[in-house]
Formats: C-alpha cells, sequence, structure tokens
C-alpha cells in the first residue's frame, strides 16, 4: 500500500515536472537558468498585474489621495519599527553586531522617544534604517536561492525567500503589539496598502524603462536580493559575459598617461 | 529665490574652479559629485520639474552633463556578449534608440528629487592605475531607508566617464541584458534595434497626449 503511494507520488511528482519544464519551453529555450518556472511565473506575473489594476492599486491610489504625507508617513514609521525588530534580530544571526547595535538601538530610541515609532528620531540624528529579513540570513547562512518564484499577489521572490518570508512572518512581533485579532489583520491590510501606496512613484520608473516588465522586475529582484546577501558590494558584473574588455578606452593611451 | 541664485553662483564658481584646478583629468569621485550636485540644483530650482515634467530636465541634461556618461560601453554591456555580432551601423543604431531610452529612465529617477532629500558621498579611495571605480553616494530621504546609488565610472581617452549606474544594487544597465538576449536570439540584432525604437516613439506619444 506504502509502496503504491510513494509510487503513486512519484509519478505525480513526474508529471508536475514535466508540465512546469514544457510550459518553461514553450515561452524560450534561451530564460534566465534561474527561472526554469518561466511558464508558471509568467502566468502569475499576469494574474498578479490584472489582480493590481482592477483592485489593488485603485485602493492604493484613494489612500495615497485621501491620507496626507505626513499622516502616511506615520503609518509607514509605526510598521517600521516594528519591523526594526526584526532587522535587529536578523542582524544578529547573521553575526552583524554593529549593525544589530544600529537596528536595535533605533527601536530603542523610536519607541521612546518617537512616540511608539510614530517618528523616525533616530534616523533623523543619523542612525538610518537598514533592511534584513529571514531570506537574507539564510542566503548568508549559505542557503541557495533555488529558482525565481512569482508568489500570488505578493510577487517577485524565489524559494529560499519564500520560505523567508515565511519566517518573517512567523516572527514578527506585530501580533505582541495588536493582540486581537482583527486588529492584528486589519494592521498588516494597512500595512500592505501603506507600502503599495509608497511605491507608486518608483511604478512610473519602471513601467517607462522597461521593455519586458516581466524580465525587468525579475532581474531587478535577484540583483537587489544578491546585494543585500553581500551587504552591498555583491561580486562583480559577470566578466565573463561582458562583450569586449575596455570597449571605449584605448589601452595604449592609458598607459602613456601612467608613465 | 534669493538663495537659490547664490547657490548657484557658488555652484558655478565652485565647478570653474574645480575645471581650473583639474585641467587635465576631473578625478572620478570629483566627476560623480559634480554631476549629481549640478542634477540636485537644477531639479530643485524649478516648480515644474518637481511636478514631473522631464522634458526640460532631458533638455538641460544633453547641454551639461550628458557628455560625462559613455552610452557606448552602457549599451554594449546591456547587450551582453552579442554585442560581438552586430554591425557598426547596428551599434550605432542600438546606441541611440537605448540612449534615448535611458536618458528618460535616469530623468524619471531622478526628476523627483525634493529638496528635503540630500545625497551623501561615501568614502573614495582608488589605485593611480584602477581602470574603473565605483563611486559610493546615498540618497537619504527623511522617514525612508537610505538609497544606495553607485556610478561605476571609467577611464578612457576623454577622462573619467560613467558606465553603470545601480539604485539598491540593480543596475540600470545589465537589468536589460536578459530582455535583450532574448529578443536577440527570436529576433536578430534589428529586432532588438526595432523593439527599442518602438518603445520610444510609444513614450514620446505619451509624453506628447498628458
Amino acid at each position: 500500500m506504502q509502496v503504491l503511494n510513494k509510487l503513486n507520488f512519484r509519478r505525480w511528482l513526474a508529471a508536475l515536472a514535466l508540465v512546469a519544464t514544457l510550459s518553461g519551453c514553450a515561452t524560450s529555450e534561451l530564460s534566465n537558468p534561474r527561472d526554469p518556472w518561466e511558464g508558471y511565473n509568467r502566468g502569475m506575473f499576469q494574474v498578479n498585474e490584472a489582480l493590481d489594476t482592477v483592485l489593488i492599486k485603485p485602493i492604493a491610489v484613494t489612500y495615497d489621495f485621501i491620507m496626507p504625507e505626513p499622516l502616511r508617513i506615520l503609518v509607514t514609521n509605526f510598521f517600521s519599527n516594528i519591523g526594526d525588530v526584526m532587522i535587529g534580530v536578523n542582524d544578529l544571526l547573521q553575526g552583524r553586531a554593529e549593525q544589530a547595535f544600529n537596528d536595535l538601538g533605533r527601536v530603542v530610541i523610536n519607541t521612546t522617544l518617537g512616540f511608539g515609532g510614530l517618528f523616525d528620531v533616530a534616523g533623523n540624528a543619523g542612525w538610518y534604517k537598514s533592511e534584513n529579513d529571514f531570506g537574507v540570513t539564510f542566503g548568508r547562512w549559505g542557503v541557495p536561492p533555488g529558482p525565481y518564484f512569482v508568489l500570488p499577489i505578493l510577487g517577485p521572490s524565489d524559494v529560499r525567500d519564500t520560505f523567508g518570508w515565511a519566517a518573517d512572518i512567523a516572527a514578527s512581533p506585530l501580533d505582541l503589539v495588536l493582540k486581537d485579532p482583527t486588529a492584528y489583520y486589519t494592521a498588516w491590510g494597512v500595512r500592505f496598502l501603506n507600502t503599495r501606496a509608497n511605491l507608486l512613484p518608483a511604478e512610473k520608473i519602471i513601467e517607462e524603462a522597461a521593455t519586458d516588465k516581466y524580465s525587468y522586475l525579475r532581474d531587478a529582484f535577484m540583483q537587489n536580493r544578491l546585494n543585500l546577501i553581500y551587504d552591498g558590494a555583491p561580486p562583480g558584473l559577470d566578466v565573463e559575459n561582458e562583450p569586449e574588455q575596455k570597449v571605449t578606452s584605448a589601452p595604449d593611451d592609458a598607459k602613456s598617461t601612467q608613465q | 529665490m534669493v538663495l537659490l541664485h547664490i547657490r548657484k553662483l557658488f555652484l558655478i564658481f565652485g565647478l570653474m574652479l574645480a575645471t581650473l584646478a583639474h585641467a587635465e583629468v576631473v578625478p572620478p569621485d570629483v566627476l560623480v559629485k559634480q554631476i549629481t550636485e549640478e542634477t540636485y540644483v537644477y531639479v530643485n530650482q524649478d516648480p515644474s520639474l518637481q511636478k514631473g515634467d522631464i522634458t526640460k530636465l532631458v533638455e538641460w541634461a544633453e547641454k551639461s552633463i550628458l557628455n560625462q556618461f559613455d552610452f557606448n560601453r552602457m549599451t554594449s554591456l546591456a547587450v551582453g556578449k552579442d554585442w560581438r555580432q552586430a554591425t557598426p551601423e547596428q551599434k550605432k543604431q542600438l546606441v541611440a534608440e537605448f540612449r534615448r531610452l535611458l536618458i528618460r529612465t535616469f530623468a524619471n529617477a531622478f526628476v523627483g528629487i525634493k529638496k528635503e532629500q540630500r545625497m551623501e558621498y561615501k568614502p573614495f579611495k582608488m589605485n593611480p592605475d584602477d581602470q574603473t571605480v565605483v563611486v559610493k553616494t546615498l540618497i537619504i530621504k527623511p522617514g525612508a531607508k537610505p538609497l544606495d546609488v553607485n556610478f561605476s565610472v571609467e577611464k578612457t581617452n576623454d577622462g573619467w566617464k560613467v558606465f553603470d549606474v545601480t539604485l539598491a544594487g540593480v543596475s540600470m544597465i545589465t537589468n536589460y541584458r536578459d530582455a535583450f538576449t532574448q529578443e536577440i536570439h527570436t529576433h536578430g540584432i534589428d529586432g532588438l534595434i526595432k523593439m527599442l525604437s518602438d518603445k520610444n516613439k510609444q513614450l514620446d506619444q505619451k509624453g506628447k497626449a498628458s
């Protein structure tokens, strides 16, 4: 019986893999090696785009319109302060004591002097906000990112960062601040909306810059995550793929000026 | 208003001095500082720019800062290894179209910079024989995580030139590579030229319509 189950499971897995491969081939045989699920991903991307156009963006635009900017900054700061707790914890998990001191210091300063995190007093004093999460921690621990993976509603991710994201949600201290479930879920909703509204200005840049929005966002996501894992100093541009070394600089001339 | 003019004057004097002092080669960090400060001052002196009108910014940039950018290198970097198979004429067209798209993107990105935002320049050091260097800056915006903006600068016959700009680790140049490679492999170099020129035309029309 168990053997049979296993066999069925194996067959099912094989079928799934086949579907994924076929849909991947349908798009292009030249796609990014880190995006083997491109068929599914493009599909989910389209769904997300449609959902955003008809529902999420209109709500975010309305929110943006009715919320005066100072008030929106307070909302951003409040959630940002709660987020700083886990940023600091992740710093510690990565063995970055100095960064943790900055980020947890921000929590202490902003929770007290910043009226429960409504004002970013620390940031104004030069203790700048940083970015960190479990996905980055896993990456620093050596976990490979795995295939690119577009999440429903949330968008660009990869296998590692999907687990990272789940850990972020589970570990977030928001439920300690807001114990009532209604308040808790409302807060997540507001947080999501606020984040979306804050992205409105960046959206125009991407819309106009991208020749293919899907791959533009995908590659931007990958570069950005790599940058976070390497703390702003990712391994250089892949020299292998560079067309001609030093296209514009004439080596002879450069040498002569140095002599 | 008066203050702005004074700031502008200072800037002009500063630039003149800088030009005099470095008659031979402007070091890369100074170059980046000049470009960003000039842009910052220019964007903040005109309210229409604050509302997102990029036409003026593009016109101004053409006259002032864009000769500090190496668009040939940017295009070859974005295209990747297929660059080699392009004919000189195709290369010329690719550079022209990609340049238009990039300038628009840069303008979109920098037009919204507000007075309360400021730029910080990270400590810069280089070896005398470096051919390419990265100048790191930070845009500080109250209430938000500072944005890392890095400029890759390369030594050329004609002084140091910017050939890549990265925002939060995302290169505004190499981010195109996958899309460009895909287009070249399905429709060839000419396909890519057409794609870029269509994109530019579409953006121009949209700009006129609004």
